[in-house]
Formats: structure tokens, C-alpha cells, sequence
């Protein structure tokens, strides 16, 4: 072992297991993290569903015109009974699953041609694109919770429960659940490079409706790899 | 088998932190530049992700890969914010403290100046690539860079480490 090699071996210390006490922290410290992603998630969640159902009543009174040939909504207060094929979709899905065509300036690394109806790119580096409702209170880049974040990566798609494959652009994919209703779409790219796009359980999008979204993504030349 | 949660995933996650942590403060300590409670900050918030990332974690096909990248994210992530903790209460107190500087010798002293004094990347790349001796496509991956950009960040941060050291052995003041 060279000096330097030695010298750094020093830096780094003796490796000493851990107390029981240290170890039980840091299990201490995770539970609260996961129970607070839960909590802001499940707040998220209930106000977007709150968001729909004030929606989907202002789309009650509007369909109630003269002359007006659509499918009607019952007027006679909640429950209102939805015909509209498009309205029964929003109000089983609190997040809104309509796409539409994203007008704003391109990110780094990425295109993006459609975007979830009232949602924003909240960040974009080389290495992820993240996209968030919009007024979503957490600011922070660096976490995923009830975004979809979209990366380039070299991992591919592993673990025991087999995922659902599928076509995303004339690409093979493979879409992965993992817990908490978090989905995972992997579309090839070639070279064993995969566009990953994760979408959170607050999206509740139907097969369909991912690869639509995930077929309008497209990775540029200034795309970096996604450290995970 | 999917991980349930509570008392599973503690667990699986409890014996997994008892297994590796005492080596993820090693590796810690150096991607810090030898700073043990900063060192310790940093296995913290990293092991704190890696719970509430705990499927993911052992879905992923490579977990030593996943979690050298969960390591230089948080390292990155602290040298990111506006602001840099100074201090930290903890719930126990570190498990490896920081040696007193007149400890160690003095060459060993401007060793860990000068990598203190690196570039987290770069840092991180010297000590995956020259300590850990990872070839460049795992250092690339867990830095999230090219392979490129390994080459020449390890090879500048190792030219600075040896000129620290010649320094020490030659007693040059810069």
C-alpha cells in the first residue's frame, strides 16, 4: 500500500460496529421520515381530491344550459351523477389524468411534448426532470413525493415482482410497482440506457395514459446520468 | 418477497445498518475529507433516505452501486444548501470521533487538508477510484458523471493529494 493509500486508510479510521443504540436510531429517524412523507402525501392527496370535487361541481352547473344536448348532471345537490365519460375519469382520479400540450420553455437534457393538466416543471437538471403540481409545498428538488421525476439511467429494472411490459413510442418498456402505489416506467433506449420516469401514487393514470405521457419524452444530447 | 411495512422493514433494515454501517462511516469519513461528524451527518441522512427508499433499495439489481449513489447525493446535497450545518444534536453520540489533530503525523495532516480541500466529486472520485479501487464505470455511476470526467477528476485530485504529501516529506510552505 503506497504512503498516500496508507495515509487515506488512517483518515478513514478503524471500522467499528456500531452501537445498538446507533443503530436503533437510525431506524428511529427513518420511521419518522416515511410517516412524514405519509402524512404530507395523504394531506396532498385529500386537497386535490377536495380540488376535483369543487371541479366537478362548477361542472355540474355550467352543463345546465338552454339547449344544452350534453349528458346532464343531476341538479338536485350531491351526489352528483356523472355521464360524462371525461368527468367520471377526473373523479376517479384526485390528481387529474388529462394531458395537455406543454407550452413552456424545454428543460435541460429532456423534451417534453404533454404534461398533466395543472402541473409545472418544478426542476430541471441535467441529470432529472421534475415535474410537481403546480403550488405543491414541497419546493424541495430533491424529493419525489407526489411528483413523476424522469431520469437517464444505466439500472435497469430489477427485483422479484415482474413488471408489466409494455410499447412507449415503438420502445419496449417495463413498468415496476413498488410500494406505496409508486410506479416506475423503464423504456429502453438502446445500449442498455433506460428514460425512467417515476410517478407517485397521487397519479393514478391507466397504462394507456403512461405511455402517451412517456411516448411525448425524449432524452437530448446534454442529458447526464441520474445517480439514483 | 415484497417488503411489508413496520416491523419488516425495520427488520430488514435494522440488521443491514448493524452489517454496513460501520463501513459507510469509513467511506463517509473520507468523502468528507476526514471530518467524522460531518462524516456521521452524512451515513445519517443517507441511511434516513435509503429507509423511506427501503423497496427501491432492495429492488435495485446493484445495492452497492445504489448506495454509493445515495452516498455522493447527500454529499453533494449538503454542499448544496445555502446554508451548512455547523452544528447537529444526535440521538447518540458518534461511534467514531474525529482524531485530535496532533494525533497524527504531519504529513498525514496536509494529506487530509488537501483533500479536504477537493471538490466533493473530485473527492469522491479519488477515494472510489484510488481507495476503493472501483473501475471507472462504477465511479462514473456513482458519481452520475462520464467516464471521461472520472479519468480527469481522479487524476487532479491525486496530483493535488501527492503534492500535499511531497510537501510533508519536503517541508515547501505554499
Amino acid at each position: 500500500m503506497s504512503d498516500l493509500r496508507q495515509y487515506l486508510d488512517r483518515i478513514a479510521g478503524p471500522e467499528r460496529d456500531p452501537s445498538t443504540d446507533a443503530v436503533d436510531a437510525d431506524v428511529a429517524r427513518g420511521r419518522v421520515a416515511l410517516r412524514r412523507r405519509r402524512q404530507v402525501h395523504g394531506l396532498m392527496g385529500g386537497a386535490l381530491a377536495l380540488v376535483a370535487v369543487g371541479a366537478l361541481g362548477v361542472a355540474a352547473v355550467t352543463v345546465e344550459g338552454p339547449g344544452d344536448d350534453r349528458p346532464r348532471a343531476a341538479t338536485t345537490g350531491a351526489p352528483t351523477t356523472l355521464e360524462s365519460p371525461e368527468q367520471t375519469r377526473k373523479a376517479e382520479d384526485p390528481a387529474g389524468v388529462r394531458l395537455v400540450a406543454f407550452a413552456g420553455e424545454q428543460p435541460e437534457g429532456f423534451t417534453i411534448d404533454v404534461v398533466p393538466e395543472g402541473w409545472e416543471i418544478q426542476s430541471s437538471v441535467p441529470t432529472t426532470l421534475l415535474l410537481a403540481p403546480i403550488g405543491l409545498p414541497d419546493q424541495d428538488p430533491n424529493t419525489f413525493v407526489d411528483k413523476i421525476a424522469i431520469s437517464f439511467q444505466y439500472e435497469a429494472p430489477g427485483g422479484e415482482t415482474p413488471g408489466e411490459r409494455l410499447t412507449v413510442g415503438g420502445k419496449d418498456a417495463v413498468m415496476w410497482a413498488g410500494e406505496e402505489g409508486v410506479r416506475t416506467l423503464f423504456v429502453e433506449q438502446g445500449d442498455g440506457a433506460y428514460l425512467t420516469i417515476q410517478m407517485w401514487s397521487n397519479l393514478r393514470w391507466d397504462t394507456a395514459t403512461i405511455a402517451e405521457f412517456a411516448a411525448g419524452i425524449a432524452i437530448t444530447d446534454d442529458v447526464q446520468r441520474s445517480r439514483g | 418477497m415484497k417488503v411489508g411495512r413496520g416491523d419488516a422493514r425495520d427488520q430488514e433494515f435494522h440488521d443491514f445498518v448493524s452489517a454496513r454501517r460501520a463501513g459507510l462511516v469509513r467511506t463517509a469519513t473520507l468523502l468528507t475529507g476526514g471530518d467524522a461528524h460531518t462524516a456521521e451527518d452524512l451515513v445519517q441522512t443517507t441511511l434516513t433516505r435509503l429507509y423511506v427508499a427501503w423497496p427501491s433499495f432492495r429492488a435495485a439489481r446493484n445495492p452497492d452501486g445504489y448506495l454509493r449513489r445515495a452516498l455522493v447525493n447527500c454529499l453533494v446535497d449538503e454542499h448544496r444548501r445555502p446554508w451548512r450545518r455547523v452544528e447537529r444534536s444526535t440521538a447518540v453520540t458518534p461511534d467514531v470521533e474525529a482524531p485530535a489533530a496532533g494525533d497524527e503525523p504531519e504529513a498525514a495532516g496536509e494529506v487530509r487538508r488537501a483533500l479536504r480541500e477537493l471538490p466533493p466529486r473530485m473527492r469522491a472520485a479519488v477515494v472510489f477510484r484510488y481507495f476503493y479501487e472501483l473501475d471507472i464505470a462504477e465511479t462514473a455511476d456513482a458519481l452520475g458523471c462520464s467516464t471521461g470526467t472520472v479519468k480527469s477528476q481522479t487524476a487532479r485530485g491525486l496530483d493535488r493529494l501527492r503534492a500535499a504529501l511531497d510537501r510533508s516529506v519536503t517541508g515547501a510552505v505554499i
